[in-house]
């Protein structure tokens, strides 16, 4: 879907809107800063029922907008543990590292095990097929 | 020559990047509620809220040395909100508890005998409250972010990683969800 490219051939005077292309993109523009295509216009002043629609997105609009006044008070308990975690962090951090170091360390060790082991088992074939 | 007043916030944001963790519960202090309202807002769900809110302050910490101080230290805040957020959407769960807007519980057998709509007892802005929850998380997130917030196209598209367009597209479909979903509702 190209709004663009929609909304363009909307904002053209020559293209006749019908209900179902007026629907569509209404939400595009109705609480939007972007201005109403004349085409659109047109047809809300002549379509009580995609009047009524338009109307109903305004609503919408108005209230989410107002959402923006509204605020949440945080839990009292935030900044402590904001505070407690920094210090988790850095622990768990730490600790974190020591793990990957250390598994990788035993990774190692066990393949060079393994490899030692492979060598050793061949070197004994050879002697004992010589 | 005269002295230019320096902003309170600058100067604990200069003390916290020094590891000044005083000025940093400072400028927690000052901004948890803006961050948690708006951590509310996008994630509809104060438990996932507050542990959205206190991952933001603890990734801020750590960035701070990054801090350039070329936007406002609220606004740098406000995009680790909303990227620590988008980090927790796939923890959001569709819930009837949402103390977003007060909104009351819709009865389960309602929504399944028309799963399509909200319960046509309910007024607009309660019945929007519940609209926006059930949004996708991602489209919550644009509508959050661009009818409740008034960010751009060209800001939310950045913040998310897609293309203008992506998010007019995705904006698009949310509003056309929303009002699909209020449809049945008691104007």
């Amino acid at each position: 879907m190209n709004l663009d490219r929609i909304g363009a051939a909307a904002a053209s005077r020559t293209y006749q809107l019908r209900c179902k292309g007026v629907r569509m993109l209404l939400p595009e523009y109705i609480g939007s800063s972007a201005p109403l295509p004349e085409s659109i216009a047109t047809h809300l002043s002549s379509c009580l029922v995609c009047r009524v629609e338009a109307d109903r997105l305004r609503q919408v609009a108005e209230l989410l907008a107002d959402g923006r006044q509204s605020s949440w008070t945080p839990p009292s308990t935030l900044v402590d543990a904001v505070m407690a975690r920094l210090d988790e962090k850095v622990e768990s951090r730490f600790m974190g590292r020591l793990v990957v170091a250390g598994a990788v360390a035993l990774g190692l060790g066990v393949v060079v095990a393994v490899v030692a082991t492979k060598r050793s088992s061949a070197v004994s074939t050879a002697q004992f097929d010589s | 020559m005269s002295l230019h007043p320096v902003e309170p916030d600058k100067l604990w944001v200069i003390a916290a990047r020094g590891g000044d963790r005083d000025a940093f519960r400072m400028l927690v202090e000052q901004n948890q509620r803006d961050v948690y309202t708006l951590a509310v807002r996008l994630v509809s769900d104060c438990h996932l809220a507050e542990d959205v809110a206190q991952e933001t302050f603890v990734r801020a910490w750590r960035a701070l040395p990054n801090f350039r101080g070329d936007s406002a230290f609220s606004t740098w805040l406000y995009r680790i909100t909303v990227n620590t957020a988008w980090t927790h959407r796939g923890r959001q769960k569709r819930h009837r508890h949402a103390d977003i807007d007060d909104v009351p519980a819709i009865a389960d057998e309602t929504r399944r005998h028309n799963p399509g709509h909200l319960d046509e007892t309910l007024h607009l802005p309660e019945a929007l409250g519940e609209a926006l929850n059930s949004l996708s998380a991602e489209q919550r997130m644009v509508v959050v972010l661009k009818d409740v917030e008034g960010w751009s196209h060209s800001e939310i598209a950045e913040l998310l990683d897609i293309t203008t367009g992506a998010a007019k597209v995705r904006l698009h479909r949310a509003r056309r969800r929303l009002r699909t979903l209020l449809a049945d509702v008691d104007w």
